[in-house]
């Protein structure tokens, strides 16, 4: 989230597309009750009529995968009726920049596409840069039609309301008046989760809603932002600690092959993340990262750069072979991956599965699958009794980057043990088994600093994470800061190795020796906006509001009609505010270039309508030809693009040539993961979590009082659909896709539809992907149906839509 | 009839044992809190957050001889102000399920059934099974066209998970992981 | 002021988390549910034992909405109602109202009658059918949660005390009220939530409907609700406005001076008799009625009979014994909801249709006792302790049926402990307690004369009038708590039994025990009418009335004495004695006033209340004229002549019909005219049919009744003395004549 829970109480508007927030985020409601009690509106646009459907003011039925269709239809109204707030776009974003004019889009594929690698060549999409400074050319006025605007303008014409309810079953009218309401009250927000992200289109369809809420100035504003829900306690946290395939350090990029040096690696990433990375190999290795050994780089792994580590990508090498040893903690793949009957080939050939659980999961029992032979399998599988939430101490992160400590309330269960101390142990025992090696390849083993205190385990690591000065510094203020001290935030970091960071934007959660994550006032709000900025801690740097320097205008004053956040104080000469000034030195004033990076983490600093393939080269060693910093840049365009999932009954409307995102592959593993086709599956599919239970349902479904709740898997489908397949509520049905079948009991009802799309009609079933064979309530995995087709960026999966049939038992019988 | 028997009793004459039997027929709350259990007597709090979507959710923890007898929202959490959703308000439930796993299990290849092993003989396998791997499938160098680099990693162990954990645990299973030389480290980001 | 909970449906999202709160709070266990395709996704069906919340999900056309419906969610369960019809109807104040605003229960009194469940408009009180002591359970708006103790270390830490306040006002709400995380529930004094919810309908017109429910539902309740759709689209029941209790208060409320009056105006109708008796010794021709042959039955002699025991009929009703023997410990050995059918829905059944048939039927012996001592009918003085043997070991089956239909019938003393302020089963249950000491004292001269216990035969003669003033003062304390009544009907019996005490010399009249027995028949055949007087919202409007308490006891009389002449019918039949005819005629004629008098009053209620045309067209019109046709007006016509009267063939039908009438009345109010909804919400109500441990228990003590009658028949001065078989022939001659 780029604003936090509490603050959903300052919108106005809520668009709420892609999640279910009702039941998937339930206490959101409580915010955004309040925010409605003050007269807020609420656009709920999801293909399912759920509970928070039924709370909102306009409610659009949109078909599953269309969502880019009906927000570029969104954005094209704003754009064409000039509903977008000038100021913030021209000053906040690149729309005055000149993008190179060779960039474009032909039938739906961008400029430079390698139509035998699925990749584009991103070269043309990028500014046309000055050749003095290599800075971006920058327009006079919007209507320069080299300019980003002028672009972002072209692409978004082709998306008519019109287009939009043709691919997406929104009505024009409607699309119309939700641009509408969602530009004419300011600020709004957005909040979004899995029903965006997992399809192969799912980081263009958040570039969306950047897009959308930089064109109205609701990005860095209470009340505002691009607010992701995200499904897990501590996916926040895990994603900050770089349990990711291509982070490091903290959303640091993880090295590739091509990356033997760090000089090499800061070329692609710059010096600005550079920093950082040297404060995490410090907190790694310790002393024995220095200087003159590059930090200890030869220590990390590379990564191959063509190879998939993403666990799409374990799982197909577990499938190959290749993969020996897996190792789950907490994840139950074996109900949430995609594919599943796939999914249980592959872990069939592992050598050995680790799970680490509080249940005997689907994951850790697959070899008692129904249908499996246990003798054929030889997998050897350990399952490790491990401790609740409740039975240790530690922090997690929420969505709203809320750092807070829990602590050990009782003793786990019998033998269980914290995930931290499992962990622990079984790196102490690898290490002992190289104990004497002198091997280079076992070096990360025997130089790392890995010496937690058997007492306080989590706060130690916690400290680690946070960092250390390792050698004295002096800071430009002339403070002094002495080794050992603890690092009080992310300015005190150095570059040079004199201090330490496992987590960059993490530094000063344990500021001045303290644990900020165990403050519990709940009393102090002095803004009133329900910051709490004396309640646990918020990464980076107790910031509330990410990108509040957008929040003022060019003079660093509160735009006019806006609730201030932070301003330019310049009498104090220094960015004052109710919350943590979001700029790179609160000295540096609005007359300064730091003092207008409101997006600070871009190359170019501003937010990004398009984006463009941007370095920016003001960096202090600009003269070994390294770049200051970088910019992300989707694989798949600079500007989102509408393509047709990869099941889809219906054929893209926009560019019958370009089906599909052109930027995925599937099937990658041929024979086992067929396409479907709406001849055999008419039916879309999507599929999603409930309210009473929750991801794999490992735990939920030991819960007796959440059975009673939500005792089965079911099928919903619309009434129209059931009375064709003579299907009444209870009934039995046979579901089926490409990759597999199951049988549940239908669910009859009005708030699903069969849609009208492209002139033909689309019904629309929904199924809950919770269940599976282990625990005190079981049954069949929706995901042995779903489709493990991913987004070529963010390699999620796209389980939102697929197609599938549905017949009733007696005929599914009759049938065979 | 708009007066009650019990006020009419009252207003006349006598019955006073049986007023007095009434009176205290009728306060069973103050009996209750006399004579019966209340569960929080004596309960030492402990403050947690949930453990299931990002909400956060802030819980509380009444432990009693260190039994978990009560957990709820907590009413001084600046996310959910004493409220929880369903799956929240279950959670006492997981603690004390006897379907918790409660010692380490053991599947040997081709067997239909698990025992229960030490933790010492798990971790024991775990290690060995890390070294045999990371030993036999170690990638130092690597071609790229020409050029040979130097990537000191193995492919072949898998680490997953870690949105149910807390941060230092997910630290500790990156940096393990990475020290291991894998960089299949991934976990729930996209369920 | 008292606390209550607004429920603004609008707010809700459905997230059930109310519903596990107030599981986990309450350390309920969960139900195996299913899917539910009626209810969508709510689950479980309805309240129960072991749910006393549950969330309902409601899909409602809505066209101008967003997506054309509404999706509605209403929390469900206990209303907590200003005046609650299941406090009232509670024996033991096991469930009371406290002056803070929930309806609390006390599992330590409960006896587990389940009237509470019976009362309920809405059905909430559930019962534990799976425990061998099945509590009652229901929402008591966690009023526990208030008396918590405060909390004292958080992490470790001592708590402020500013910090040990706000976590134990916390505390203080409802769980299901903190845990909301919608804000659709709140708690407060409920004038101040009604003002909110007339503040927020005024704020957004249009979206709500213009009713708090819980407003003045049954009274008002301390539960309100706002909805955005009329509350009977959200299965809400319509149960009027009245605070249901009031309907039997009045009754009730009426006792303990009717006690007074009754047994005074008993009194002065024995005296009246007694003073034309004594003048009519004077002037036997002043006095026409003094032309019965009162003096020859006077002197009747009674004698055990002399009859085989061990008859095939014996042995069949030897077996049903058994059998009802077995279902009686099956009955305490597997529990009450194993052993039997009866639900949530039905939480009475055969058993108390049983008590209350019987009962009704079982009036013949107050009546008869009424009719010799009050009414000085001495030619019916042959069959008084017939009558009076029937109804003792009538009365003492039902007692033992109530026991096996009590849930916890060893908490019986606690009906002894608590003052009810206006519970007809209160009422019932000592009434008919005290009755049947007053049959035990009836009878006893039985066997004191049997085996000549003289000395016994003189303390019952000094000491029964006594028991009978220290009953009747114990019945009006325990009704009333109010001395000045107890001091009345002290005064008033303690006088008669002064008055009437037992003159030297003279053969005594167990007047006392006759008033005595007439009084508390009078009050608790009313009272058992007065059970029902909780329930217009579910009991069919044929049957019931404010004046149902009058009704049941006139109709009670009509099938006592018409019971007494089928039971003095199968008497004569059973030991091959002669049919006294003229005396069963005369008893006809006495069942045909009475029958006359029940059958006036009850369709003349009808057609007060407008409801005759209802009643005779609507739903139940079949079983309302099977009832007063067929049981009624035909039995009416054939004991109205009196030619028909004295055939003993028309004479048995006709009161059996009229018997059978008032069975079927009470099996209508009880069964088929009771249109039970089932638990709330009401979308699932279960069927019933007796289990056979049910039918084990009420056939084994009708048997045993049957044979026990017999068996003291044989063994006791029961029944007269037989003249001989000439005697009996000639009177089977003259029978046969007439």
């Amino acid at each position: 989230m780029t604003n936090h829970w509490a603050d959903l109480q300052n919108a106005k508007v809520f668009l709420i597309e892609g999640s279910n927030a009702a039941e998937n985020h339930v206490m959101s409601m409580k915010w955004i009750r309040k925010a409605q009690a003050k007269g807020a509106k609420i656009i709920h646009v999801d293909p399912r009529f759920n509970r928070t459907s039924s709370i909102a003011d306009i409610y659009a039925r949109i078909r599953p995968g269309a969502d880019i269709a009906f927000l570029g239809a969104v954005i094209h109204h704003v754009l064409e009726n000039a509903l977008y707030d000038v100021e913030y776009v021209k000053l906040h974003t690149n729309a005055l920049l000149l993008a190179k004019d060779e960039f474009g889009l032909d039938d739906g594929v961008f400029t430079g596409y390698h139509e035998d690698k699925h990749k584009y060549d991103t070269a043309s999409w990028a500014y046309d840069l000055d050749a003095a400074t290599q800075k971006p050319k920058k327009a006079a006025s919007l209507d320069d039609p080299r300019c980003v605007f002028s672009k972002l303008k072209r692409h978004f014409a082709r998306y008519t309301p019109e287009v939009a309810e043709e691919i997406s079953g929104v009505p024009a009218e409607q699309i119309k008046l939700i641009a509408e309401t969602f530009a004419n009250n300011r600020p709004g927000t957005i909040l979004y989760a899995l029903g965006m992200t997992q399809h192969t289109v799912g980081i263009q369809n958040i570039r969306c809603y950047g897009i959308l809420q930089l064109l109205l100035g609701n990005i860095g504003k209470a009340g505002g932002g691009v607010n992701a829900l995200r499904g897990e306690p501590n996916v926040q946290g895990a994603c900050d600690m770089s349990v990711l395939n291509g982070y490091m350090f903290g959303y640091i990029n993880a090295p590739n092959h091509n990356h033997p040096t760090l000089e090499a690696w800061t070329k692609d990433n710059g010096t600005f993340r550079r920093k950082f990375t040297v404060n995490g190999l410090k907190a790694w290795f310790g002393d024995n990262a220095t200087a003159e050994n590059d930090f200890g780089w030869r220590w990390l792994p590379k990564k191959n750069g063509a190879k998939d580590y993403t666990v799409f990508g374990m799982i197909d090498d577990a499938y190959a072979g290749k993969l020996k040893l897996l190792w789950a903690v907490g994840q139950n793949p074996m109900v949430t991956n995609p594919n599943l009957n796939y999914v249980h080939e592959a872990l069939s050939k592992l050598d050995m599965l680790v799970v680490q659980e509080l249940w005997d999961t689907e994951t850790a029992s697959f070899w008692q699958r129904p249908g499996a032979d246990p003798k054929s399998i030889q997998t050897e599988v350990l399952l490790l009794p491990a401790a609740y939430f409740m039975e240790k101490e530690g922090t997690i992160s929420g969505s709203g980057r809320l750092v807070q400590w829990r602590y050990a309330a009782v003793k786990p269960p019998g033998q269980a043990k914290a995930d931290l101390e499992i962990i622990d142990t079984v790196f102490r025992k690898v290490r002992g088994l190289y104990a004497g090696s002198t091997d280079p390849k076992d070096e990360p083993l025997t130089k790392a600093v890995w010496n937690y205190p058997a007492q306080n385990t989590a706060e130690a690591v916690l400290q680690e994470i946070s960092g250390r000065v390792l050698a004295e510094v002096t800071l430009p203020d002339g403070k002094v800061l002495q080794p050992g001290a603890f690092v009080a935030g992310i300015g005190q970091l150095q570059a040079d190795g004199s201090t330490s960071s496992g987590a960059w934007i993490y530094a000063g959660v344990f500021g001045g020796g303290k644990n900020l994550s165990k403050r519990r006032d709940a009393k102090t709000d002095p803004s009133g906006l329900g910051m709490f900025p004396g309640f646990a801690w918020t990464w980076p740097g107790n910031m509330k509001i990410l990108y509040n320097r957008a929040s003022c205008d060019a003079d660093g004053r509160p735009w006019a009609g806006t609730t201030p956040l932070v301003w330019w104080d310049a009498t104090e000469k220094k960015w004052k505010g109710v919350d943590t000034p979001d700029v790179p030195d609160a000295t540096k004033g609005p007359d300064t270039p730091e003092g207008q990076r409101a997006f600070r983490m871009n190359g170019e600093g501003i937010g990004r309508l398009m984006a463009a393939v941007y370095k920016d080269p003001d960096a202090k060693e600009k003269e070994k030809g390294l770049p200051r910093d970088g910019s992300y840049v989707p694989k798949d365009g600079p500007f989102p693009e509408f393509y047709e999932p990869i099941e889809s009954p219906v054929a893209n409307v926009l560019h019958p040539k370009a089906q599909h995102n052109p930027c995925v592959k599937y099937p990658r593993v041929p024979g086992k993961q067929p396409v479907g086709t709406a001849k055999d599956f008419p039916y879309v599919l999507m599929t999603s979590s409930i309210a009473e239970h929750w991801c794999a349902g490992s735990t939920t479904r030991n819960v007796p009082w959440l059975n009673e709740l939500q005792p089965e898997c079911v099928v919903e489908l619309p009434t129209q659909l059931a009375e064709k397949l003579r299907v009444k509520g209870g009934d039995k049905v046979r579901v089926s896709s490409a990759r597999g079948e199951m049988l549940v009991k239908a669910v009859v009802t009005k708030r699903m539809q069969v849609m009208r799309i492209a002139g033909q009609d689309v019904p629309v079933v929904w199924m809950p992907y919770n269940w599976g064979f282990k625990g005190l309530s079981t049954g069949p995995s929706t995901n042995v149906l779903t489709i493990d087709a991913v987004d070529p960026g963010a390699g999620t999966q796209e389980t939102k839509a697929c197609l599938v049939n549905v017949v009733r038992v007696e005929e599914a019988v009759a049938q065979r | 009839m708009s007066i009650s028997r019990r006020n009419w009793l009252k207003l006349t004459a006598g019955g006073g044992a049986g007023l007095a039997l009434a009176e205290l027929g009728f306060s069973a709350a103050k009996v209750q809190a006399a004579t019966g259990h209340l569960k929080l007597t004596g309960a030492k709090q402990f403050t947690t957050a949930c453990n299931f979507c990002s909400c956060g959710c802030g819980m509380v923890c009444n432990v009693v001889d260190g039994k978990l007898v009560n957990l709820e929202g907590d009413p001084d959490h600046v996310i959910n102000q004493g409220a929880l959703c369903s799956k929240g308000a279950a959670m006492q439930a997981t603690h004390e399920s006897d379907r918790r796993v409660k010692a380490p299990m053991y599947r040997a290849p081709g067997s239909d059934r698990w025992q229960e092993i030490s933790w010492d003989e798990a971790l024991e396998k775990l290690a060995r099974k890390v070294k045999d791997v990371r030993d036999s499938t170690w990638i130092a160098t690597e071609k790229d066209g020409d050029v040979e680099y130097p990537v000191n990693r193995t492919d072949a162990i898998g680490f997953l998970g870690g949105a149910q954990n807390t941060n230092e645990e997910c630290y500790l299973w990156n940096k393990m992981g990475r020290l291991f030389g894998t960089n299949f480290v991934e976990h729930q980001a996209r369920l | 002021m008292s606390n209550a909970t607004l429920i603004d449906t609008t707010k809700c999202i459905g997230c059930r988390s109310c519903q596990v709160t107030c599981k986990q709070w309450n350390d309920m266990p969960a139900e195996q549910t299913q899917l539910q395709p009626s209810a969508g996704m709510q689950n479980p069906l309805t309240l129960s034992a072991k749910t006393l919340c549950v969330i309902t999900a409601h899909e409602v056309d809505a066209p101008s909405a967003p997506g054309g419906m509404q999706y509605v969610f209403a929390k469900r369960q206990c209303m907590h109602c200003d005046e609650p019809a299941c406090a009232s109807a509670c024996p033991v104040t096991a469930i009371h109202k406290t002056k803070e605003g929930p309806v609390v229960y006390d599992e330590s009194k409960c006896i587990g009658c389940r009237y509470c469940m019976w009362a309920c408009p809405w059905s909430v009180p559930m019962a534990e059918w799976d425990s061998l002591a099945p509590k009652i359970h229901k929402c008591d708006m966690c009023h526990d949660r208030a008396l918590q103790p405060a909390p004292a270390l958080r992490n470790g830490e001592a708590l402020t005390g500013e910090d040990q306040k706000r976590f134990a006002a916390a505390i203080a709400l409802p769980a299901c009220v903190k845990q909301c995380p919608a804000g659709a529930l709140k708690f407060g004094d409920r004038e101040e939530l009604l003002r909110e919810a007339r503040e927020r309908m005024a704020a957004s017109p249009g979206k709500y409907v213009d009713h708090v429910y819980g407003e003045r539902e049954a009274g008002g309740t301390n539960m309100l609700y706002l909805a955005s759709v009329p509350f009977a689209e959200l299965g809400f029941p319509q149960v009027g406005t009245d605070a249901l209790p009031r309907r039997s208060a009045v009754a009730l409320g009426a006792v303990p001076p009717a006690v007074i009056g009754v047994g005074a105006a008993l009194g002065g109708a024995y005296a009246l008799h007694k003073r034309r008796e004594e003048v009519a010794k004077v002037e036997p021709r002043s006095i026409k009625k003094a032309a019965r042959p009162d003096a020859h039955d006077h002197h009747v002699e009674f004698a055990p009979v002399t009859s085989k025991l061990w008859t095939p009929a014996n042995i069949l009703l030897a077996a049903l014994m058994a059998f009802g023997g077995v279902s009686f410990v099956a009955r305490f050995a597997l529990g009450l909801g194993r052993s039997t059918n009866l639900s949530d829905t039905w939480a009475w059944g055969l058993w108390i249709v049983f008590d209350l048939v019987w009962i009704a039927v079982a009036a013949g012996a107050f009546a008869t006792a009424g009719l010799i001592y009050v009414f000085q009918r001495k030619d019916l003085y042959s069959i008084g302790r017939s009558a009076v043997l029937m109804g003792l070991l009538s009365y003492s089956f039902v007692t033992v049926t109530l026991l096996a239909d009590l849930g916890m019938p060893w908490h019986f003393w606690q009906l002894a402990l608590n003052a009810p302020e206006h519970s007809a089963m209160f009422e019932v249950s000592w009434c008919v307690g005290l009755y049947v000491t007053v049959l035990l004292a009836e009878f006893l001269p039985v066997p004191f004369e049997r085996w000549g216990m003289k000395a016994a035969m003189e303390t019952w003669k000094r000491w029964s009038p006594v028991y009978v003033v220290f009953a009747i003062s114990a019945f009006v304390y325990l009704m009333s708590r109010n001395l000045v009544y107890t001091g009345l009907a002290a005064a008033t019996f303690g006088f008669m039994a002064w008055a009437f005490r037992a003159q030297p010399g003279k053969k005594a009249e167990p007047i006392m025990l006759a008033i005595a027995a007439v009084t508390f028949s009078t009050m608790h055949q009313s009272s058992l009418g007065s059970l029902f007087l909780l329930m217009p919202d579910k009991l069919a409007k044929g049957w019931w009335s404010p004046v149902m308490p009058v009704y049941f006891f006139l109709s009670s009389v009509a099938a006592g004495v018409a019971l007494m002449v089928i039971v003095e019918m199968w008497i004569a039949k059973g030991f091959k004695r002669a049919l006294r005819m003229e005396q069963l005629a005369s008893l006809g004629k006495i069942a045909f006033l009475a029958l006359a008098t029940y059958l006036a009053f009850r369709v003349g209620d009808l057609a007060v209340r407008g409801q005759l045309a209802t009643a005779l067209t609507g739903a139940e019109a079949g079983l309302l004229l099977a009832e007063l046709l067929v049981g009624g007006l035909l039995p009416l016509a054939i004991l109205g002549s009196a030619k028909l009267r004295a055939n003993p063939r028309t004479l048995f039908l006709g009161s059996l019909l009229a018997t059978l009438g008032i069975v079927f009345n009470r099996m209508n109010v009880v069964v088929f005219a009771m249109n039970l909804k089932g638990a709330a919400p009401q979308i699932a109500p279960q069927g019933y049919f007796p289990s056979v441990v049910e039918w084990g228990i009420s056939i084994g003590l009708v048997a045993a009744t049957i044979f026990l009658f017999g068996l003291v028949a044989r063994h006791l001065p029961v029944l007269p003395k037989q003249e001989g078989p000439a005697a009996a022939e000639a009177a089977r001659g003259a029978d046969a004549a007439a």
